[in-house]
Formats: structure tokens, sequence, C-alpha cells
């Protein structure tokens, strides 16, 4: 009778086990869209202001120019969601200053296609970084 | 810098298919080109994380070091591209400046000027 209790209490605590991991997957998987939603609260972005940004960046390249740049394959790969190499490095003419800007190289392609978030890292004029976060939804 | 090394990694574990654009790493000083480089590689070295990292920066010695081997694109070598580029540019300033003073044959001077940029754009 003993044997038969223990065995009894072994599989109920199986069950409970089973029961639990799954409510914690449960709850895990409801509570991201909250927090993503309470991340991007956090980050107190104004849509106004970005979306009038990201058109500002898009449209200071003159019509026509830096468009060769999407066509090029290694950005073409770089565009590509996959697990290959992450890294891309677009190099300009050594001690010369910066040939483009990269923003407005790159803006007019990729920034309107849809992408969650957008963190753009900027050396500011005052040698302090600066992010500028786009959160487009 | 503390604050992205703890946000961007759980922001990309959140949101797959991110992209991160790092312009004028050339500008920072040397130790802050260090410690990105450095933080950048250990996101790539995190299994699972999906995104992708683009930088953008003169060819100094020491970024050439750590980005060897990777994909890149050199200015340098797409001139064609960037002098017609300078050169749809060029046209269309030197429009403005006929329109605005009045000036009758620009041709060559709008040459010269591409010619002379070498590849360079300064605004």
């Amino acid at each position: 009778m003993d044997a038969e209790a223990v065995s009894f209490d072994i599989v109920e605590a199986q069950v409970w086990r089973v029961k639990m991991e799954e409510e914690v997957k449960r709850r895990e998987a409801e509570a991201k869209p909250a927090q993503l939603k309470h991340s991007i609260a956090w980050l107190a972005v104004d849509d106004a202001l970005q979306e009038s940004d990201l058109e500002r960046r898009s449209d200071r390249h003159h019509r026509g120019t830096c468009e060769w740049v999407a066509k090029v394959p290694q950005m073409t790969s770089w565009n590509t969601d996959d697990f290959k190499e992450p890294v891309l490095w677009l190099k300009g003419i050594p001690g010369a200053g910066k040939p483009y800007n990269l923003r407005t190289l790159i803006c007019p392609h990729y920034f309107r296609q849809e992408r969650n978030v957008l963190l753009y890292l900027e050396q500011s004029s005052r040698s302090s970084w600066y992010y500028d976060l786009l959160v487009l939804l | 810098m503390a604050q992205l090394r703890i946000l961007i990694p759980e922001m990309l574990e959140v949101i797959p298919c991110t992209r991160l654009v790092i312009d004028g790493l050339d500008e920072c000083s040397y130790e802050n080109q260090k410690k990105i480089l450095k933080e950048v590689q250990s996101l790539c070295l995190h299994s699972g994380l999906r995104f992708k990292v683009l930088f953008s920066s003169r060819e100094e010695v020491y970024i050439a070091a750590k980005l060897q081997g990777k994909p890149c694109i050199s200015l340098n070598e797409k001139r064609e591209h960037v002098d017609k580029d300078i050169q749809s540019y060029v046209q269309h300033a030197f429009r403005k400046l006929q329109k605005k003073f009045q000036v009758k044959d620009l041709d060559e001077v709008e040459s010269l000027v591409v010619e002379k940029s070498k590849g360079i754009i300064i605004r």
C-alpha cells in the first residue's frame, strides 16, 4: 500500500511539474508583447517626430544619386534576413573626409522598408556619442 | 556605452532581423573605436542573435585591421558610380547658379569640378 501511495505521489508531482512548465511558457509568451510595449514606452520616442526625422534623412540625398548602392551584391546580402555574416563595412577614401553621408546613402532604400527598430549610432560634433532611436512599428 | 551594452543584446533577442548602423567610426577616439568594435564582435559571437551591422568609416589602420576579411564596399573602387553622383549633384547646383546669375556656359567648369573632386564629396 505504501509503494502504491509513493508511485501515485510521483506521478502526481510529474503531472504538476509539466503543468507548471506549460503555465510558465504561456505567461512568458503573453508577457513578451507587453515587455516590448513597455520598453518602447520607456524609450519615450515620439512617433510624429520619428516620421519627420526619417523623411528629413531620406530626402537629403540629391534625386538619382546613391541608388547604385542598393544593387551592390554585398549590400543586398547584408539586407537579407539570415544568419550569415552580419558585418558590412562601407569604407571611404583614407584621410580625405567621409565621401558620403551614410544616412543619405542608405536611408532612401532601407529605412523605408518594414523594420521594427532602428538604432542609429553616430558621433556627435562634441565628441560624445549620441544615438537616434527610430522606432518604426 | 554601458547602457548600450545591456540594451542592445536584449533588444536583439526580442526583435529579430534588426539592423545596426554605426556611422563615422573613424571620427571616434581610438579608445571608443576599440570599445565599439569589441562590443559588436561579442554580439556577433552570441549565437542565436539575428541582426546585421553596417560600419561606415574611412580606411583607418586600426579599423581596417579589425574588419579585415569582412564584406566591404570600398567607395574608392566604385569611382564610376561616385563620379556620376558627383556629376549629377554638380549639374543640379550649377543649373541653380546659372539661373540665379544669368551665366551662359558652365559645362567646362562643371567637368573641371567633377574631375578635381577625385571622388570626394564635401558639402
